[in-house]
């Protein structure tokens, strides 16, 4: 019994904190979210932006998108539905939420170096791909790690 | 090229193609330097850049490719500054470690998991006093529930000589100590490496038995390659190793273990070794840990002979003098006073474990009792920021010149060291 308390307290602590992120974003979105195998660039850009407070959450996924690739976060000739990568995403929620990298992230700021910030913070595990995609609640979950490291409620 | 040969670099071809698109690469650049003061200062330095590749395969499979080149120096200043003495070594190239790493699910019930890995990868037994490190071969561990089942093959004949540590007989010895010669690739190749040596384990460890209580019992067996092939008489050895691991609380735990040596030359020799140590954690106390140590390994001395493990431990950073023929007690803390530095201290008793005369340092003629002397340790390291780590090293060893060593000839030593790595 006590070697199940810490896991019931870990996913109690997760749903606290999807169901905090959900109440700034569109349930609709996120539920869909949840049920994707792979995000897309496009999904990918509403979630950080809105969570980001970049984009105001009634904007849809070609706004997010546009104004990802206007920032220049989007990976290199990526289209709107195209399959988003680890480290593309670990980019993405650096640049958005004005992380610090280290000394190669900052010289060279890029997908590479972003993912290894967040595997360094415990935020990725460093076992993943960088170039693997990423499902709904997997992205959910890296953005309440980086919401819990930025102490943001 | 044969056709079977033909097909196998094609597959390999083709397999490393499909997987390029997730490679990841990188370079490790290291830089080490020492000071240290007995009679003469000696400065070393070394440099290293070592390039590494990952490619998985799957989410559960990854092949890791590490190698380096490394540049050393050490120069040996005489007590008046008049004279240095160089060794300079301008160019080593090894392979580090380069494995496939893997794991498959449900192979035995639905509970089980089978982990493997082959190549140059790190092979260790619980108490890392029988093999430690790298070597060449490949392990495999199956876990079913609460029980665990790990097997070992390797060789060692490929891997440097200092890193090997290889001091099993005699043999091994000379090797050892004789310089690396770059007079032709034969002597090369006779001096750089590590005695030929091979290796198999096998292992059963039972996590959770009694509430708090792991238990484990290995047995590794060293077989002599060069002297199967009747190049030297072989000096074969076999280690029984029992180990336990209590928790006390979730904070305070402690660690046992024994290894009972026997090996076989010109006749059977027996040997063993034992050790334990306490950890308390005290997170709250900026993450202290505290940890007691102690470790014992024969000497000659009745019916036993010296302990030689595969790969020989070393006890204490100063001294360090190899973990054969002595016993030591020591105390380690380590706490993080701030966001990115660790701090650790360190101080253990050395003792020599029978009345033979120790391996290092001129030992008086009217010398008693076991005691070596003592060593302290201090140690800061600090991540500026993730990809960069800064450390320096302050270290002191004290022989017992009251009752063991002559004085003159054993002064107290002194080393500070500094290093850093940067991850690119």
């Amino acid at each position: 019994m006590n070697r199940r308390l810490p896991f019931a307290l870990v996913l109690t602590f997760s749903i606290f904190s999807l169901v905090g992120l959900a109440s700034a974003q569109s349930n609709e979105f996120l539920d869909g979210l949840l049920a994707k195998q792979s995000i897309t660039v496009g999904q990918t850009a509403y979630l950080v932006l809105v969570a980001s407070d970049n984009l105001a959450e009634d904007a849809d996924e070609a706004r997010a998108f546009e104004l990802l690739t206007n920032m220049g976060w989007t990976p290199a000739g990526a289209t709107v539905n195209q399959p988003i990568e680890l480290a593309s995403y670990a980019y993405i929620l650096m640049r958005a939420f004005n992380l610090k990298g280290g000394i190669m992230y900052t010289l060279f700021p890029s997908p590479r170096y972003a993912f290894r910030e967040l595997a360094s913070m415990q935020i990725i595990q460093s076992v993943y791909d960088p170039s693997s995609p990423l499902d709904g609640s997997m992205a959910i979950q890296i953005l309440s790690m980086v919401f819990d490291t930025l102490g943001v409620n | 090229m044969k056709a079977p040969s033909r097909l196998c670099a094609i597959a390999a071809t083709i397999s490393l193609a499909t997987s390029l698109h997730a490679l990841d690469f990188g370079l490790e650049l290291s830089n080490n330097g020492m000071v240290s003061y007995d009679s003469m200062p000696l400065l070393s330095q070394s440099n290293r850049v070592s390039p590494w590749i990952k490619i998985p395969y799957g989410p559960d499979a990854k092949l890791y490719v590490s190698g380096f080149y490394e540049f050393s120096a050490a120069f040996q200043v005489s007590p008046d500054f008049s004279t240095i003495t160089p060794a300079i070594t301008p160019l080593r190239i090894d392979l580090d470690r380069a494995d496939y790493v893997g794991s498959l699910s449900g192979v035995v019930g639905k509970t089980s998991l089978l982990s493997y890995s082959i190549g140059r990868t790190n092979f260790s037994d619980t108490a890392t006093q029988v093999i430690s490190g790298l070597s060449d071969g490949a392990s495999a561990e199956l876990a079913i529930g609460n029980i665990s089942y790990k097997a070992s093959l390797g060789y060692r004949g490929l891997l440097y000589k200092a890193d090997a540590r290889s001091y099993i007989d005699s043999t091994d010895v000379a090797l050892d100590e004789g310089a690396v010669s770059f007079a032709s690739l034969d002597s090369y190749l006779a001096t750089y490496f590590a005695p030929k040596r091979a290796f198999v384990g096998i292992g059963a460890f039972y996590t959770e038995l009694m509430r708090g209580l792991d238990i484990g019992f290995e047995g590794w067996g060293q077989i002599d390659v060069a002297g199967l092939a009747g190049l030297k008489t072989p000096t074969h050895t076999l280690y029984l190793e029992p180990s336990a691991s209590v928790k006390f609380t979730r904070l305070l735990g402690w660690k046992v273990w024994g290894v009972y040596e026997i090996g076989y030359s010109t006749g059977i020799f027996p040997s063993f070794a034992f050790g334990s140590q306490f950890d308390l954690s005290l997170p709250q106390y900026m993450g202290l840990r505290l940890s007691q140590n102690t470790l014992f390994a024969s000497g000659n001395s009745g019916a036993y002979r010296t302990f030689t493990p595969i790969r020989m431990g070393s006890v204490g950073s100063v001294a360090a003098l190899p973990f054969s023929d002595i016993a030591s007690v020591s105390f380690e803390s380590f706490f993080s006073p701030l966001n990115g530095l660790y701090c650790g201290i360190s101080a253990v008793a050395l003792f020599r474990a029978s009345g033979n005369v120790p391996s290092k340092g001129s030992v008086r003629a009217d010398a008693s009792g076991p005691y070596l002397g003592f060593e302290t340790n201090t140690l800061l390291a600090s991540y500026p920021t993730s990809d960069l780590m800064l450390s320096m090293g302050l270290g002191m060893y004290v022989p017992n010149t009251l009752t063991m060593f002559v004085e003159a000839d054993s002064p107290t030593k002194l080393t500070l060291s500094v290093s850093a790595i940067l991850s690119m």
